[in-house]
């Protein structure tokens, strides 16, 4: 399957800082990729090189197989919707859709309005006067009806209530159902994107730490409970995210190689928080050569 | 794009119709009122055969006037209100984002703002010189001088010379600060300086002035030229200081201005102006706008290299 996105050795330096370093990744076409990370990490860094916003200065990214610039055949292909959730405070969101309409040649007005109208959210009031909720949709609903290939969202959902980040998440879900759009969101809630994507990309300290399928990310990944105090056979054959020693017992946060045959360890499943929370303690990013979702469970 | 700058700007165009339409009607109305006043008391004096020189007209019209001279302050205006927020509203809200993630280039983008905002810039400062410059014929025939500074910066090339130059330091100013407030305040800070600075520096020295020597008996000053002040002079020095009755004792008897010049003159005392010829008046506009004109490309430049090179 062809990759809708991919960065090599990808790098941005604000002055002596590297916001992103040596950021290597893929993510392939149709995914709802989950891009997780502490703060700082360099999310949002990373998806406004990949919308064409922020110029990299190091390595190379490609977004349906061109590299982000200034030109319409980029732009139509690429949806961005930034934290901030920018908009004309002034305007309507009536307004909002007509400025789709004339900034898109590709713009589909029915996608739009429909998704607005099913929300109930208000066409004639000045955007500054709907919630953030509403807001949020609306910006949604612009980034959707200009039918782009790849979507990026970055923390769409942080500035929202519960509610109201459940109802942005199940929205966007209905939205990515049909087959062809890339989505990538980020979020330092996992369990938020739990909920819709099937991929996961996890940053930390402005690296890639893990680029897989949840499915294979749940499977591949276990928590290794024994007596024991050597842990030598294990770290030969798999990768150890993270260690817990008691004076009883000894835990091992770890990306399973193949079957671990030792019976003295017991091996648990880890939720898709753990297995991230391992990675952004841990030291051990995923070699580039190295697949996952060839591990027996 | 033509609808986005259109829902964008619409209010400050209407805005900006409506106080230059209020001001045309105002300038209308008095403007051929005074013409009128002006030329039937012309007529009245050659009539007469009187010397009009004394003449007091236009006493009812120090308001009028007032309102006339501070549209001196109008370029500032259109840069402070269209300039400095062209774009530096987009960044200060975040709008530039949405912009240059839809299906149309930067680039593209950058050309609408900027042709838009300079457009109606130059528009709105050429409608206000045309406007002061037929309203001030009647004062510039009446005892006004066009080519001194305050009546130079109101009529002619100067007004659109100047609004472009204002949006353009504003355009600048919004795009290098990315928010509204500052922007504002080096647009205003800019703009006096940089119109003091070429106003009292510069504009005096656009050609080298002309000197005249004259007899004490000369009346005033040639017509519609620019004087920069009129010395006294005897055997080829500059008189400084107050002359009384140690260096002319003779003529301080006499009793009327003429009677003294003519007193003067024989004791070898001369005045020598120096000043900018009536006829320089053309010249002088076409070199100011140009100065104002270029300042105005380079600022524009600066702001599009900003715009297309830097992040979002």
């Amino acid at each position: 399957m062809s990759a809708a996105l991919s960065t090599s050795g990808l790098g941005r330096r604000f002055g002596s800082k590297w916001a992103v370093q040596d950021c290597t990744l893929s993510i392939p076409e149709g995914r709802v990729c989950g891009l997780v990370g502490a703060n700082g990490a360099g999310k949002t860094t990373l998806l406004r090189m990949l919308a064409g916003l922020s110029r990299p200065t190091a390595g190379h990214l490609e977004v349906c197989g061109r590299r982000p610039g200034d030109d319409v055949a980029f732009l139509s292909d690429v949806g961005f919707l930034a934290q901030e959730i920018p908009l004309h405070k002034r305007w309507n969101a009536e307004d909002h859709l007509r400025f789709g309409a004339a900034m898109n040649p590709r713009w589909d007005d029915a996608i739009a309005r429909e998704r607005l109208h099913a929300l109930q959210i208000p066409f004639e009031q000045p955007i500054r006067t709907l919630s953030g909720g509403q807001r949020a949709q609306v910006a949604l609903a612009l980034c959707l009806g200009k039918r782009p290939r790849v979507l990026l969202l970055d923390e769409p959902v942080a500035a929202l209530d519960p509610l109201a980040r459940r109802e942005f998440l199940s929205s966007l879900a209905t939205a990515v159902t049909d087959g062809d759009l890339t989505v990538v969101l980020s979020s330092h809630l996992v369990t938020d994107l739990e909920r819709i994507c099937d991929y996961l990309v996890v940053l930390a300290a402005s690296q890639t730490m893990l680029a897989a399928e949840i499915d294979d990310v749940l499977a591949s990944h276990r928590i290794l409970t024994s007596a024991h105090r050597d842990t030598s056979a294990i770290e030969r054959d798999h990768v150890v995210l993270q260690r817990e020693s008691t004076p009883r017992q000894t835990n091992l946060w770890v990306r399973l190689n193949g079957p671990v045959h030792d019976p003295a360890w017991q091996a648990d499943e880890l939720s898709l928080e753990d297995i991230v929370l391992a990675y952004l303690g841990s030291q051990h990013p995923l070699e580039r050569s190295q697949h996952l979702g060839t591990v027996a469970s | 794009m033509t609808w986005l700058i259109w829902r964008q700007h619409r209010m400050q165009a209407a805005t900006a119709t409506a106080l230059l339409g209020a001001l045309a009607v105002l300038l209308a109305i008095t403007g051929v009122r005074m013409a009128h006043d002006y030329h039937s008391a012309m007529a009245a004096c050659s009539q007469h055969d009187v010397d009009c020189s004394g003449l007091s007209l236009f006493r009812g019209d120090g308001a009028i006037m007032d309102l006339v001279n501070l549209t001196v302050a109008v370029p500032l205006l259109i840069g402070v209100f269209w300039g400095a927020t062209s774009i530096g509203r987009e960044y200060d809200s975040g709008t530039n984002v949405l912009a240059w993630t839809q299906s149309v280039s930067r680039r593209r983008w950058l050309a609408a703002k900027v042709t838009t905002l300079l457009m109606t810039s130059l528009l709105a400062g050429t409608a206000l010189s045309v406007m002061v410059t037929w309203w001030s014929k009647t004062l510039n025939n009446y005892h006004g001088n066009r080519f001194d500074p305050l009546p130079f910066d109101l009529q002619g090339l100067s007004p659109a010379a100047y609004t472009l130059f204002a949006a353009s330091l504003g355009l600048a100013a919004g795009v290098a600060w990315r928010r509204v407030l500052p922007a504002i305040a080096t647009t205003v800070a800019g703009f006096v300086a940089v119109r003091l600075s070429i106003e009292l520096w510069a504009r005096p020295h656009y050609e080298t002035a002309l000197t005249a020597i004259d007899p004490m008996t000369r009346k005033g000053n040639p017509a519609g030229a620019w004087s920069f002040g009129t010395d006294l002079i005897q055997n080829g020095h500059v008189v400084t200081g107050p002359i009384g009755p140690v260096q002319v004792p003779h003529c301080v008897k006499l009793l009327t201005r003429e009677q003294m010049d003519a007193c003067l003159a024989q004791s070898g005392y001369y005045l020598r102006s120096t000043y900018q010829p009536a006829s320089r008046y053309w010249t002088f506009q076409w070199i100011e706008a140009g100065i104002f004109v270029g300042i105005s490309a380079i600022l524009v430049a600066v702001a599009a290299f900003l715009v297309l090179r830097r992040d979002a």
